[in-house]
């Protein structure tokens, strides 16, 4: 009986190690919803929210938008480093933007440019936001 | 909340006046026990019986009825004697705040979350978001009535007769049929083509499988799948294509009740409960855009976070941002100023105001400068009382040459987009009651009416509509025909009735000082000829002249405004009347926006955030 209550405590203890890893994996991982406000002069600021899945090791994302979402395309993340592009199609324009920037816990800094069609890369440094984890 | 009217209307006009308990009391036993009281009493309410109405086993419902009665001057009836306006006014008074006093011992409390059918416009709006076809699928439905608070999203009102049924399921059958053909349509009901490893019963399983959660705003059950998938093999079997086999159990899912109205499931206990992330996120979502919850929503609620007060918070703001918005601040502004009315029940006499008649831009800036006001109000945080007055306005091009504004004088060039436009000094085009909408719909198609515009003032602003005029009054009209006057002179004749005076002496002052706007709400300085007189005094001696001092009036009684502004949107959000006890949400709330400076986002966040709004009754007795 006693073996068998050291044996109980001892997949307990286990449990709650492999419990707090787990949590502090989530933690500092990306899964969740997060949104923010992409700022830029002379126009009003536009809500961008985002949505990470992490399954059998490897991540995947959206973009939500005001009808459906669209997907996260070239997603890496390296250390604190994340870069993914999002393409979308208005009215028959196509417009790729590369999100770029660091994550710190439950704040993402990211940095968007913008590669249209017919112009090519952006010369100016694009708008940068800041995501918070929301969920 | 229509009980407190006259007790408002007093305060608005007289200051405090209630009745002591024994005074309430006493004006049972005069006006009311002799015809209900006895064995057999009038009704079946015995005046001398009923307990107070701060008793704790009072009848809180008998109550709320008398109260209505005597309010509306139904009560005594013509052939008894009369109270007079003060007294009665004094008995509202008193029983009013303390059945208020009452309901309130607990704070604010869950309340009921009656099932009702979605309008028509947010059947339309529901449509386009979940089959993404940009169509009016509600066109041929019939407008709904309104009920509650003065809302079409009220519970009460939103019924289905089998007639109506057969408008719906017409709806859906034309729209589904337009949607099938359209790739984009396809493409969001996420149709499968049926291949060799997909078979056509596979492939109308995976439709169901993403359409039904959107269509039912929550996740859909499998024997709910099954029951829309026999729809589909009874096609087949008909030998339909896969396409019309698909429409027709889409068809079948578009007339569920689970699509056409909005429930949340029984709670049992008899304690309240939060609700459900999905039934909230439907409620924000018909509340703030009047249509369904879109993807964010459906998948916060999915990971249960939603109910959760961060993340509620940060879901108000997106949503007030979104332009989505649009379709809550056009319903909420078009039923509570009533300028849903213009070019509908009321359209200005195009002889007399031709540019109206003939200039369809013109019509829609008219029609949308209160909408776009609410809408930057709300998403600036401004304060509430700006609606009341302000030193900004939506102006456009048309609107600005309408109101007289010189435009090299304005601080931004106009043109026919609406914009925000700081006023210059004494524009007197501040808040709503410069806007030409709500001048227009507070006056006759061919001329302005005081009484219309003290009326609408009092019910639309201050919540305390005056009671209906005693019958056999004749119209103000018939006057007029046999002698030409000012319309001051022809209501100060309709005044020295007696039977007239007691509410019109409330009412023309407020409408006299709006009579610088003529019917289409341009600015004027005479009348028939006369040089127009803009004052006027309330019963209580309080003077005011012309459209500036009434809002500088109506300021410094703000908490009239807040309170009554505030029990529409609280019943606009829930979707029904109000009852007593939502009352002390109300109270609730109106302390947190004083704290807030009465900041508009702040009315927004303490609507969704109070109980009567995330919880639900408990049904045990």
């Amino acid at each position: 009986m006693r073996c068998r209550v050291r044996y109980t405590g001892r997949v307990f203890r286990r449990i709650c190690l492999f419990a707090v890893l787990a949590s502090a994996l989530h933690a500092s991982g990306v899964s969740g919803i997060w949104t923010g406000q992409l700022k830029e002069p002379d126009r009003d600021p536009q809500d961008l929210s985002f949505r990470f899945t992490e399954a059998s090791g490897s991540v995947s994302g959206k973009m939500y938008g005001d009808n459906e979402s669209t997907p996260l395309k070239d997603l890496k993340i390296e250390g604190d480093k994340i870069t993914f592009t999002v393409t979308t199609e208005l009215n028959g324009s196509v417009n790729k933007f590369t999100f770029s920037g660091v994550i710190r816990e439950n704040e993402m800094e990211l940095r968007r440019e913008r590669e249209s069609s017919s112009k090519g890369k952006d010369e100016n440094p694009g708008p940068t936001l800041v995501l918070r984890r929301v969920a | 909340m229509r009980s407190a009217r006259s007790v408002l209307l007093a305060l608005f006009t007289a200051g405090i006046a209630t009745a002591s308990p024994a005074e309430g009391r006493a004006f049972l036993d005069k006006y009311c026990v002799s015809c209900h009281s006895g064995t057999k009493p009038a009704a079946g309410f015995n005046a001398r019986e009923i307990a107070a109405p701060n008793a704790p086993d009072t009848d809180t419902y008998r109550w709320g009825r008398v109260l209505a009665r005597v309010r509306a001057n139904e009560m005594p009836p013509r052939s008894a004697p009369a109270p007079t306006v003060d007294e009665r006014e004094k008995f509202v008074s008193w029983a009013d705040g303390a059945l208020h006093a009452e309901a309130c011992s607990n704070g604010a409390v869950a309340g009921p979350i009656p099932i009702r059918r979605l309008n028509r416009d947010e059947y339309t709006a529901t449509i386009r978001e979940l089959l993404n076809v940009h169509q009016d699928a509600g066109h041929d439905l019939p407008a709904d009535g309104a009920g509650g608070e003065g809302f079409d999203n009220a519970a009460e009102v939103l019924t289905l007769s089998p007639l109506l049924a057969e408008k719906y399921r017409d709806a859906a059958k034309r729209t589904l049929e337009f949607a099938i053909r359209d790739s984009r349509a396809r493409a969001r009901i996420g149709i499968a083509e049926p291949s060799r490893t997909l078979t056509p019963t596979a492939a109308a399983r995976h439709v169901l499988d993403g359409f039904l959660p959107r269509a039912f705003r929550r996740p859909a059950t499998d024997s709910e799948k099954q029951a829309f998938l026999a729809l589909f093999q009874a096609a087949q079997r008909e030998h339909l294509d896969f396409d019309h086999s698909v429409v027709f159990m889409l068809r079948g899912v578009l007339m569920s009740p689970r699509f056409l109205f909005l429930s949340v499931p029984p709670n049992p206990g008899a304690a309240a409960r939060p609700l459900d992330d999905y039934a909230l996120a439907s409620r924000l979502s018909y509340f703030l855009w009047g249509s369904m919850p879109d993807e964010m929503l459906f998948d916060l609620a999915s990971l249960g976070k939603l109910h959760e007060p961060e993340v509620l918070h940060e879901e108000i703001g997106r949503m007030l941002r979104s332009g989505k918005s649009m379709g809550f601040v056009e319903s909420f502004t078009g039923q509570w100023l009533g300028t849903r009315n213009l070019g509908r029940d009321l359209t200005p006499d195009a002889k007399l105001f031709p540019k109206y008649a003939s200039d369809a831009e013109l019509r829609a800036d008219i029609g949308f400068q209160p909408a776009v006001f609410f809408h930057t109000l709300l998403s600036t945080n401004a304060p509430i009382t700006e609606l009341l007055d302000s030193n900004w306005t939506i102006l456009t091009k048309k609107l600005a040459a309408l109101y007289g504004f010189d435009l090299k004088k304005l601080p931004k060039e106009l043109d026919e987009q609406p914009k925000r436009i700081e006023l210059p000094p004494h524009s007197h085009r501040g808040g709503v009651l410069g806007m030409s909408a709500v001048l227009a719909v507070s006056s006759y198609p061919y001329r302005t009416s005081p009484v219309l515009r003290g009326k609408w003032v009092l019910e639309s602003i201050l919540g305390a509509p005056p009671p209906p005029p005693p019958p056999d009054v004749p119209r103000l009209e018939e006057h007029a025909d046999t002698q030409p006057a000012t319309m001051r002179e022809r209501l100060a004749r309709h005044r020295a009735d007696p039977a007239c005076a007691g509410c019109h002496s409330r009412i023309d002052p407020i409408g006299f000082a709006l009579e610088n706007y003529d019917a289409l709400g341009q600015w004027r300085t005479d009348d028939a000829g006369k040089p127009l007189d803009n004052t006027g005094i309330l019963p209580d001696g309080a003077s005011f002249a012309g459209p500036d001092e009434l809002r500088a009036l109506l300021m410094k009684r703000k908490d009239l405004f807040l309170r009554s502004f505030t029990s529409r949107m609280l019943g606009f959000a829930l979707e029904r009347g109000l009852t007593l006890k939502d009352r002390c949400a109300v109270d609730a709330i109106l302390a947190q926006l004083s704290e807030n400076g009465y900041k508009s986002q702040t009315l927004i966040e303490g609507i969704v955030m109070s109980p009567v709004f995330r919880y639900q009754a408990g049904s045990a007795k």
